[in-house]
């Protein structure tokens, strides 16, 4: 009993996590003159949960995270390129992280660069143009880059709440 | 150990590269017009007006070069038809009107480009993707394109020998 109330608030802490770095990342242009290009900061707080909670949770918190947001902030359009691309990159994330000797570093990389495949292919079916192909290859290196930086941030996270338990 | 995550690292990377080279090699641009294509309902107006039927062509035509052939085509898709392509031979604005869902676009072009100059969705990306020109367009992100999604819109800077090139073949 104590141990699921002390596993919902934690969840709720994590939901709350994603969606205020989600607004704040919002707040903060990257590289203004590419569209679709964020930090994805609240990919730190799946690595979290992938790695110290289970598959399962990390999956409602992603699809609870893009909802919400969707509601809160980005409007509702943004929401099925959110699932899109939260669905691909949490599958890729979750198959990797039970890889024994994988950094959470690369796998987080590897959400990211997933993250924004999912999104730009699901771009490319509504819009019906493949020739987004280009565009997708810049995203794809960025999201290499901003899924090492949260890697890291979630990686040092995790390792100091190792030593508190 | 290590040797796991520098091999994924490299199969990330060499992912990276792949959609590079075929981003390279696919033909870039949005949908192409195909024979029978729809004529997009729209007006040219020299001032960005709030409604297509405010203010129409109030420009004299005589200041239109009409007579030469124009340097570049405008390209449009709405939720996946590509509509005719227009030929840019004046400054001016275009509105592109969705009355089912109330969605607008207002595209502001000239002989050699084209702008996004306002939307009424809520992200603004298409506003923020600025000017697609006939001398950018290979160095942009989005090449020829300015992309709408929320709206579905998509405009497209073509020369006419593209377009005859597209349309020969077909």
């Amino acid at each position: 009993m104590r141990l699921r109330t002390r596993r919902v608030a934690l969840c709720g802490l994590l939901l709350a996590l994603t969606l205020v770095l989600g607004y704040v990342e919002s707040q903060i242009p990257v590289a203004p003159t590419i569209p679709g290009v964020k930090l994805g900061l609240s990919n730190g707080v799946l690595i979290f949960a992938v790695y110290m909670l289970n598959i399962p949770t990390a999956f409602v918190l992603m699809a609870l995270k893009v909802v919400l947001s969707g509601l809160m902030f980005s409007g509702f359009n943004a929401i099925p390129y959110g699932l899109a691309g939260g669905l691909l990159s949490l599958c890729v994330m979750a198959g990797l992280s039970r890889v024994k000797g994988l950094h959470p570093v690369v796998v987080s990389m590897a959400g990211g660069l997933m993250h924004n495949v999912g999104q730009v292919a699901l771009a490319m079916v509504v819009l019906g143009t493949p020739s987004l192909m280009y565009y997708m290859a810049i995203l794809m290196a960025v999201g290499l880059a901003t899924g090492a930086v949260t890697g890291v941030a979630a990686a040092n996270v995790m390792r100091h709440l190792k030593n508190l338990r | 150990m290590k040797n796991k995550n520098v091999l994924l690292l490299g199969v990330l990377i060499a992912l990276v590269a792949a959609a590079a080279v075929l981003g390279a090699v696919l033909p870039r641009g949005a949908g192409l017009p195909g024979e029978d294509a729809p004529t997009l309902d729209v007006t040219l107006m020299t001032e960005p007006a709030a409604s297509p039927t405010a203010q129409e062509a109030t420009q004299e035509p005589d200041a239109s070069p009409d007579a030469s052939e124009p340097a570049a085509y405008l390209v449009v898709t709405v939720h996946n038809v590509v509509y005719d392509p227009i030929p840019l031979t004046m400054d001016g604005y275009y509105t592109i009107n969705q009355p089912d869902t109330g969605a607008q676009n207002l595209v502001h072009v000239t002989p050699t480009s084209v702008t996004m100059h306002a939307s009424t969705c809520e992200n603004q990306d298409c506003v923020g993707q600025g000017e697609v020109t006939l001398d950018n367009r290979d160095t942009r992100v989005l090449g020829n394109m300015i992309i709408c999604l929320p709206n579905q819109v998509t405009l497209a800077l073509y020369t006419p020998d593209e377009l005859d090139s597209i349309l020969t073949l077909e």
